[in-house]
């Protein structure tokens, strides 16, 4: 993996930082909530799993507001 | 006015209470930024991913900074108007589910104040995430490509907005009309996929479509000047969205429909 070296880690930094941002409110919104549609640690994992898109999926749809 | 200002404070707590505030403009930063970030890296992403035949030399054309920020454009047109629209679809929607719309239209609160503060509220937040992932966007491409003029950045960017306005009007009059937040997200799209169609296989008839502005900053962007179609395509869309804000406004006092 030589191009891992090659990376100029001061451009990428920011994407990664935006990346947890946004990973950990959700997950800190997700364990929070009461309740979610849908089971709870199914959110979890998506959040942590599916990178981007399993923490816009659960802010526009897994919460569940009463 | 004083009412207004009210409504508007509700729905900004409410935007900072679901989150909004925080994912959509952290999720178009990183729509922006990754758009020079992988023009950057184009070659060794084919490197290491694509197989590419060991005796073709292929040489990729370094894009210049305009390229890589008309890119990042059309990255906004397709994702970031679905999460738009997804981040709009729900504002009346969930009101109404949960009966809070009509708590708060028993009190002298009338249709334009209320529907106001929703546009005024939600486009606010967008018009602030799109804002933020673009000078970040053009912050990137001065540093890894040729630098653009601000004022350039700037043109486009402004055009880009009104495209911006137009979703949340779209949005929000369909919101007016309809029940369930996922068929406000459905109808919304395909309307404004609709007129992307329309716009694409009617040139001719559809000069002032909104359809049209992403081309319009594009071509700002590369000939760096406004010309006489960037004036039509602005104007007939600021009008659009106040069409579309009033007829939503007529709806809602017509049917009473909370």
């Amino acid at each position: 993996m030589e191009a891992l070296n090659d990376l100029n880690w001061a451009l990428v930094a920011p994407l990664l930082i935006l990346q947890a941002i946004l990973t950990i409110s959700a997950l800190v919104s997700c364990i929070k909530q009461k309740e979610t549609n849908g089971p709870k640690w199914m959110w979890i994992l998506l959040i942590l799993f599916v990178n981007l898109f399993g923490a816009i999926l659960y802010f526009v749809i897994g919460r569940k507001n009463s | 006015m004083n009412r207004f200002l009210t409504l508007l404070n509700k729905e900004i707590t409410e935007l900072m209470r679901n989150g909004k505030l925080i994912w959509l403009p952290i999720v178009l930063m990183i729509i922006g930024i990754s758009q020079p970030l992988t023009s950057y890296y184009m070659p060794q992403i084919l490197d290491i991913a694509g197989n590419l035949p060991e005796v073709a030399s292929i040489t990729i054309p370094t894009p210049t900074g305009e390229e890589v920020l008309s890119g990042a454009l059309s990255q906004y047109g397709t994702i970031g108007t679905l999460l738009f629209a997804l981040a709009t679809m729900n504002v009346i929607a969930q009101e109404r589910q949960n009966g809070s719309i009509t708590l708060v239209m028993v009190r002298p609160v009338n249709e334009w104040q209320y529907l106001g503060s929703k546009t005024v509220a939600q486009l606010a937040l967008l018009l602030l995430s799109l804002i933020l992932s673009y000078c970040l966007t053009w912050y990137y491409t001065n540093l890894l490509f040729t630098p653009v003029d601000w004022q350039v950045m700037l043109s486009s960017l402004v055009m880009y907005c009104f495209w911006v306005l137009f979703v949340v009007c779209v949005t929000i009059f369909v919101g007016t009309i309809i029940r369930q937040s996922s068929a406000v997200a459905g109808v919304s799209l395909l309307f404004l996929a609709l007129i992307g169609l329309l716009t694409s296989l009617l040139p001719k008839f559809m000069e002032w479509s909104p359809g049209n502005i992403r081309g319009e900053a594009t071509k700002l962007l590369v000939e760096q000047q406004w010309t006489e179609s960037a004036w039509t395509v602005i104007g007939s869309t600021a009008t659009l969205s106040l069409l579309l804000f009033i007829a939503g406004v007529m709806v809602m006092k017509k049917y009473k429909r909370y």
